[in-house]
């Protein structure tokens, strides 16, 4: 008698493949990815919560995409949470935005995104900052590297506090409904993140929220389809060289 | 003796210098190919793929020991399958590499998987149980495992004379990659040539005596693996449509032992 385990015995077979049981189930599936995609376009979040705090974050992105829904009817229903989003916005336009409301939030908005406009030609909001040249400065360079270092752990706080503010834009935007027994229900609880287990239910929600709302079809009203993000992994390539460890 | 040795220097610094130039060449189509992240698995599949045929052509370059019909083939066959991958991924690179990928963590996933079933059976050591979680930690920073499904057929969905088929090398194909097959795989004609010798005795009915003889180095197997690295540069340059201005390796092998 046979008595030699099937390895993999849980996929079916079909033809030569072996399917794995939720491909099987649910069909293969378009997948987003957070490290090509969603870290270039959430990356002007990163910046502003980097630099004010998650709480002072919050509310310039919340003032300044306030304003951009409210500029115009089409942009009344949109998602400004990736970056990529805002290049259909004429740049003067963007920039008069900002600069009507300097005092409020308009000048620690462009503190927070100096970097990209200094070492990233091409980010979608670089047209919030006038003609003048912005000196480089490596710092900024350094700030956005350690961001990214940081944010291709998806779960890190930092990560998960800016997944939370795009959900928030969602919210915000009136765009999504969540039934009351749901996790991300409990949105407000990410706060604590990670110290609770409801905050951790809730971060898990978010990244799985993101993930279709970044993907493919009617819901996916996060996906820009912009450029922005291979630009951002290329320009990478231009501004330092690789490292190898060992 | 004093020449002997001469000549030894000289083998030496020829490969030495052959070795380099491969290095050379490599470094020069990465240079004039950099990495697009519009399709990074493109740089990084055919890109491997080449650093692979210039890993090959520069050992066997080193090693004068293989430089056999015993050994040489099996690296040589080894080079023929990474001309014809290099060729047939080039003609459509975006779907093709990603397919070439896909297949390699299906099978990565199904290796692991036997290695679990395998050592359930016994106590694993804390080395054996490190290195399976950095192999199942490579997996999945490209592919969640749950969601990888495992190609038990061809990873191009053709057979290898198929693909030279479609990327036009049939010649090599029949020539090279099929010949030296019979070595890679111990085939019949190849070990009854090599690890066979005829006994010349008519009352033994002149039966073949296995044997595992010594071999003299034989420099054309050096030759066929410059040749190889030579063509598919030839073909990945063609194909990417790039032109680079650097000194061939095979060129100055040939000047200098001719």
């Amino acid at each position: 008698m046979n008595t030699r385990k099937t390895v993999l015995a849980d996929h079916i077979r079909v033809k030569s493949k072996l399917i794995t049981p939720f491909n099987n189930t649910c069909g293969p599936i378009q997948d987003v990815s957070w490290t090509n995609t969603m870290i270039p376009e959430l990356l002007w979040i990163a910046l502003v919560q980097d630099k004010f705090g998650i709480r002072r974050g919050v509310e310039i992105i919340t003032e300044f995409t306030h304003d951009v829904r409210a500029s115009h009817s089409d942009r009344a229903n949109t998602v400004w949470a990736a970056a990529g989003k805002f290049e259909v916005i004429p740049r003067d336009e963007l920039r008069h935005l900002v600069d009507a409301k300097a005092t409020a939030y308009g000048n620690d908005l462009r503190a927070a995104l100096q970097p990209l406009a200094t070492w990233y030609p091409e980010h979608p909001l670089n047209s919030i900052f006038g003609p003048k040249q912005i000196p480089a400065a490596h710092a900024d360079l350094a700030q956005v590297r350690a961001i990214v270092a940081e944010y291709f752990d998806r779960s890190s706080y930092a990560a998960t506090m800016t997944q939370a503010t795009a959900i928030w834009l969602v919210f915000d935007a009136d765009r999504l409904k969540v039934a009351a027994h749901s996790s991300l229900a409990q949105f407000p609880s990410i706060e604590e993140y990670p110290e609770t287990e409801l905050s951790r239910t809730v971060a898990a929600s978010i990244r799985a929220t993101l993930n279709v709302l970044f993907g493919f079809g009617e819901a996916a009203m996060l996906t820009s389809g912009s450029k922005w993000p291979v630009a951002f992994w290329n320009q990478g390539l231009k501004l330092e060289p690789c490292e190898f460890n060992g | 003796m004093a020449d002997a040795e001469k000549e030894k220097i000289d083998l030496e610094s020829l490969l030495t210098n052959y070795g380099a130039r491969v290095e050379c060449e490599l470094n020069a189509r990465l240079e004039a190919w950099p990495p697009d992240f519009a399709c990074i698995h493109v740089h990084e599949v055919v890109g491997s793929m080449l650093a692979r045929q210039a890993t090959l052509a520069k050992q066997i370059a080193m090693v004068p020991l293989l430089w056999n019909g015993h050994t040489a083939p099996i690296l040589l066959r080894a080079m023929a399958d990474v001309y014809i991958n290099i060729a047939w991924l080039l003609i459509d690179p975006s779907e093709r590499c990603q397919r070439f990928i896909s297949y390699g963590l299906g099978q990565a996933k199904l290796e692991l998987e036997h290695q679990r079933a395998e050592r359930a059976k016994r106590e694993l050591t804390p080395e054996n149980s490190a290195m399976m979680d950095a192999y199942e930690r490579w997996i999945e920073t490209q592919r969640a495992c749950f969601l990888q499904d495992v190609d038990l057929g061809r990873w191009a969905g053709l057979s290898v004379r198929q693909m030279a088929e479609e990327a036009e090398c049939i010649d090599f194909y029949n020539l090279v990659y099929t010949p030296f097959s019979a070595c890679a795989h111990s085939m019949w004609h190849h070990i009854g040539k090599y690890n066979l010798r005829r006994c010349t005795n008519p009352l033994h009915r002149y039966h073949g005596r296995p044997v595992s003889p010594e071999s003299e180095p034989d420099l054309h197997y050096l030759l066929l693996a410059a040749k190889y690295w030579a063509k598919t540069l030839g073909t990945f340059d063609t194909r990417v449509g790039i032109e680079v201005a650097c000194e061939s390796a095979r060129d100055a092998l040939l000047a200098a032992i001719s």
